[in-house]
């Protein structure tokens, strides 16, 4: 029993080797490629850093990032605290219709992007000429679209977490008098702030990913990185493209390690 | 206890700086192109000359423009639509706005063999501008082919359209493009069929009785991947377009292959990328002024250095490098034997068009 728990079979093992080989090589090719010398992929010339010093040079893509990641931020603290709301709604108490709106909030799950990124791009001209706003597309109609199709991630997310709450904190809290706002932001925030967090990039790695929604709502100024990098096809994907997904996986696995550093040190003061 | 709090407190500040990121309150005009088509030097030259900062957003395909021009109010100022069939529908819908030749001083650089073209294939210079072209031709690895044949083949249409050349080739791959427009018109000058375009529906039953036969040795179809199909040996020879084969042809010499482009006698598609001005787009005036700026010979000149497209002003191909302009398959001087295609305008010709649609699908499909 204790053997088979501490060292894995060969099987198993192999099974392991191939899950991570399958899931990390293009990854490890695109870094790779990322340090070559020569402006076609497929042919290596030598070592070389000039693709990051491009990355910096290049406005266009550079601008992209930005806004990718400007959008990424905005959506994915609106889908929070919307989500947040309605995973609290759907856990607690009981009243008519919460099976209705438990199924409801989830449909943009299965909803393909295409149908979501068009209806929001219909509804946007309807509404811009009966009410004139929004005066045109932008930054704030494509965080609007990621925040439609993310919201259903976080309330998942934080939902798993609220079920399992347990419901005599609160009912202590409400006893000793407090009002249950307060026993809203101060039990049960801090309670499931970690899948909040988690809903929170999770909503925010899912719009700096999305293509289809983003092509139809954006406007003058919101190109957003996915966007460029297909309209760059055309022309052969320029390796300084592999240096900024480089770039980004330095900077993922950066805050990762750091997140995981915290919490094993807040485990040990524990 | 205060966990929660802090990062509640920490995504509203994030949220508060991104917002506060301000937008450029000054002049502004919006440019919707392609990738690549204008590089950014253009834009930064032209708000240090005019003050008017250019913001410019890129699409993937024709399409995903037409979505936006036709759906109210797209907020762009300048676009780059293709011509066939892009613009031209646009066009007779008013998707643009009249431009005042008085606000574009350098109109009469545009004046020219390619304007004609424009003229004659129903283009209406009153609301577009025909800027951006180049050719539909074949780009191939010299010394592949050469070996392929001996040294004794000049290449031609027949050498990828005639079965038993194709064949030779196949083993080393041919792609052909995406969009029948693209290869119709050559394969119809190749079967000597009446006329110098495709009028009939005899013709393209013609053109898919005769593809095929060849379909089997195609590899692929695709006008995207062309560049790096050739450089990477994916391909050997590729139906494409002239800006393309310039970048295969230049990126082919870095590692020691020779990428050649031909127009077999002067016969290709001519494809024209026209520019814009949305009928509602918000600096009309803004707009005027980069047209203008995009007339002028030595931006023109930058343009077409950089991208490998040419622009349509004779008198900027002083100003071209070596390499483009002297290169007479890329950069032709006689354009009098290109085809261009005209905009489908009756009903007749909408169904026409799908009929060719329907046809091309079933041959790149390989339906027998």
């Amino acid at each position: 029993m204790r053997r088979a728990s501490t060292r894995l079979s060969k099987t198993i093992l192999s099974m392991l080797i191939f899950g991570y080989a399958f899931l990390f090589i293009p990854i490890f090719f695109l870094i790779v490629t990322s340090f070559n010398e020569s402006d076609i992929p497929s042919v290596w010339t030598g070592f070389s850093l000039k693709w990051f010093l491009a990355v910096f040079k290049d406005e266009e893509l550079l601008r992209a990032a930005l806004t990718s990641l400007e959008v990424a931020c905005i959506s994915a603290t609106g889908a929070v605290v919307l989500g947040v709301l309605a995973a609290a709604a759907t856990t607690s108490g009981s009243f008519k219709g919460k099976n209705f709106l438990n199924t409801t909030i989830i449909v943009p799950i299965v909803m393909p992007e295409i149908i979501i990124g068009f209806s929001l791009l219909m509804l946007f001209m309807s509404m811009e000429n009966i009410l004139g706003f929004p005066k045109e597309r932008g930054i704030m109609t494509v965080a609007t679209g990621h925040i439609v199709a993310t919201m259903a991630y976080v309330h998942m997310t934080v939902r798993a977490r609220l079920l399992s709450f347990d419901n005599s904190l609160e009912e202590a809290a409400l006893d000793l008098g407090a009002r249950p706002l307060t026993v809203f932001l101060q039990i049960k925030i801090p309670v499931i702030a970690k899948s909040i967090l988690s809903g929170w990039l999770l909503a925010f790695t899912l719009s700096l990913d999305d293509l289809v929604i983003a092509s139809f709502l954006s406007g003058p100024g919101s190109t957003t990185l996915p966007i460029m990098i297909f309209s760059n096809v055309r022309i052969s994907i320029s390796p300084c493209i592999n240096a900024l997904a480089t770039l980004f996986i330095a900077l993922v696995s950066t805050c990762l390690t750091i997140a995981f550093l915290i919490a094993r040190k807040n485990k040990a003061e524990e | 206890m205060k966990c929660g709090m802090t990062i509640m407190l920490g995504f509203l500040i994030l949220s508060m700086f991104v917002l506060s990121l301000k937008k450029y309150a000054g002049e502004t005009v919006n440019v919707y192109g392609w990738y690549g088509i204008i590089p950014s030097e253009i834009f930064a030259d032209f708000e240090k000359e005019t003050g008017i900062k250019v913001i410019y957003d890129v699409y993937d395909n024709n399409d995903m423009l037409e979505a936006k021009l036709l759906a109210t109010n797209s907020g762009y100022d300048v676009v780059v639509p293709s011509f066939i069939p892009y613009a031209a529908r646009q066009c007779a819908m008013g998707t643009y706005s009249k431009l005042n030749r008085d606000d574009i001083s350098n109109w009469k650089n545009i004046e020219g063999d390619v304007t004609e073209h424009f003229r004659k294939a129903g283009g209406n210079t009153d609301y577009l501008v025909p800027l951006f072209w180049g050719t539909v031709g074949i780009a191939y690895d010299a010394g592949v082919v050469s070996r392929v044949f001996q040294n004794k083949e000049k290449i031609s249409y027949d050498t990828i359209l005639n079965p038993d050349k194709l064949c030779r080739l196949a083993k080393f791959g041919v792609s052909f493009p995406e969009e029948y427009i693209d290869i119709f018109p050559q394969t119809h000058v190749y079967l000597k069929l009446a006329g110098d375009r495709m009028k009939s529906p005899d013709d393209i039953r013609a053109y898919g009785e005769h593809f095929k036969k060849i379909r089997k040795y195609i590899k692929k179809f695709s006008s995207s991947t062309m560049i790096n199909d050739l450089i990477c040996g994916e391909v050997v020879a590729a139906i494409g377009s002239s800006d393309n084969s310039w970048r295969a042809k230049n990126a082919a010499r870095k590692i020691g292959r020779d990428v050649r482009y031909v127009i077999p006698e002067g016969v290709g598609v001519l494809w024209i990328d026209c520019v814009g001005i949305p009928a509602k787009a918000p600096h009309k005036k803004n707009a005027h002024k980069f047209v203008n700026y995009l007339l002028r010979r030595d931006v023109a000149a930058k343009i077409t250095n950089r991208s490998g497209i040419l622009t349509n002003i004779p008198s900027a191909r002083g100003f071209f490098d070596q390499d483009i302009v002297g290169d007479d398959q890329i950069c032709p001087s006689d354009v009098s034997k290109l085809i261009i295609g005209s905009p489908s305008r009756s009903a007749e010709e909408l169904q026409f068009e799908k009929m060719a649609t329907r046809a091309w699908s079933q041959i790149r499909m390989g339906v027998q």
